[in-house]
């Protein structure tokens, strides 16, 4: 009898430790840690790749737990264009010339620093808009300022197409708190498109290969964005 | 073979062609939801502004829905106010269906739509916005009848800013007969 308890136990113990290595081995994250000074620890999954409608633009998504909170961060990597400004009614005929001399006019420098401070930049309160699978929507929204990493460059005499424009490569960090009413919805739905609110437009995360075709992210991808959540919780 | 065994089969046969985009209950309201895969329907789609057409059911009401994509040329880059105002269809807004009898059936939208716009750079003169809207009209029995009993020559939706007209080739008709069909 005592043998036979003994094997029984076992076996729960092996089961037990089996499904914990298996959830583990399915759960890959690019963040554990635990902060030194409150203890506190910190879990980010790694990121899912998720294409915007818009070809320059690309975006990953991963799900964040610090300690009891729950959170979907969004990496958002945008490259735009920017005319320069009627009324600066700058000639950059020479524009070449002052690349290489780096003598630039001031108004460019300044309209640069401007486009930089603004673009890519999420506000507290910017939306991001999920559309489940049942066509339900979830809407969440960020806590806190998230400013942008913008790289810019000055216009040049640009192409037949494009004209002198700035170019600015930004990528920016969103974090969006999750409730547990949108926990449940994305554990039990999978996401189809993602739209991230910045201060000066929207980025829509989803593609169709052809017009028959629906905006989505996609199967793998709306299942990849399910996991990641569930291993969070 | 009775009429209604042939009848049955007809049906059994028009409902195996259906295919659903979304089968499932509404994590909201339990009520099972189906759209079915889109179709396009609206003529001349090289050109910008084309449309597709889907069949709706949650429980028990109908609706058609559409998907309009439009093109709005600007001299400069776009606000968030001029993507946020591009398609705006207040709740309460028409949608016409003019049918092949010349007759017209209106239907009136539930719900306020706004379209999802972003914009594209051709040069530094022309600015793109493009939108895509999802138009939701709800549909009574009878209407449902005769969207699949009679072709549709053109739609028109209502915005704040004009009406939107999408004509019908037959064959797109047809298409868009058939999705109806599924959701009778």
């Amino acid at each position: 009898m005592h043998v036979r308890n003994f094997f029984s136990g076992v076996i729960a113990i092996t089961l037990l430790l089996g499904s914990g290595a298996a959830r583990a081995a399915e759960c890959k994250y690019s963040d554990r840690s635990t902060d030194p000074a409150t203890g506190v620890q910190k879990l980010a999954t790694r990121p899912v790749e998720i294409s915007t409608a818009m070809v320059s633009s690309s975006g990953w998504v991963h799900a964040v737990s610090i300690g009891d909170d729950r959170f979907l961060a969004i990496k958002l990597r945008a490259k735009n264009q920017f005319p320069i400004p009627p009324q600066l009614n700058i000639n950059l005929a020479n524009s070449d010339q002052e690349q290489r001399t780096g003598r630039y006019d001031p108004r460019l420098n300044q309209e640069l620093r401007r486009l930089q401070h603004e673009t890519a930049f999420v506000p507290a309160g910017s939306t991001l808009r999920i559309t489940l699978e049942d066509r339900s929507v979830i809407v969440l929204t960020s806590k806190e300022d998230s400013s942008a990493r913008n790289k810019g460059w000055k216009p040049q005499s640009g192409s037949e197409n494009t004209g002198p424009n700035f170019l600015l490569l930004s990528e920016v960090n969103a974090l969006y708190p999750l409730s547990a009413e949108m926990i449940r919805a994305l554990t039990s739905r999978l996401a189809v498109s993602v739209r991230m609110e910045t201060a000066d437009r929207y980025y829509e995360f989803a593609s169709r290969m052809n017009i028959q075709y629906p905006l989505t992210i996609g199967d793998k991808n709306g299942r990849q964005l399910q996991e990641a959540v569930n291993c969070v919780l | 073979m009775s009429c209604a065994t042939v009848l049955m089969f007809a049906a059994s046969a028009a409902s195996a062609k259906c295919k659903f985009q979304t089968d499932m209950p509404s994590i909201v309201t339990g009520e099972h939801i189906r759209w079915t895969d889109w179709t396009t329907f609206s003529l001349a789609i090289t050109t910008t502004d084309y449309a597709l057409a889907t069949g709706i059911s949650e429980g028990e009401r109908k609706y058609v829905g559409l998907q309009l994509h439009t093109v709005t040329t600007i001299p400069r880059p776009a606000s968030k106010q001029d993507l946020d105002n591009a398609v705006v269809i207040p709740a309460g807004s028409d949608v016409f269906f003019l049918m092949a009898d010349e007759s017209v059936i209106k239907v009136t939208t539930d719900q306020a739509i706004t379209g999802d716009s972003d914009f594209v750079m051709h040069n530094a003169k022309r600015y793109d916005i493009v939108t895509n809207t999802i138009v939701k009209a709800p549909l009574t029995t009878e209407e449902l009848r005769v969207l699949t009993a009679q072709r549709v020559k053109r739609i028109r939706v209502s915005t704040t800013s004009g009406d939107l007209d999408f004509e019908f080739g037959k064959k797109g008709s047809k298409k868009m007969q058939s999705v109806l069909e599924c959701i009778q």
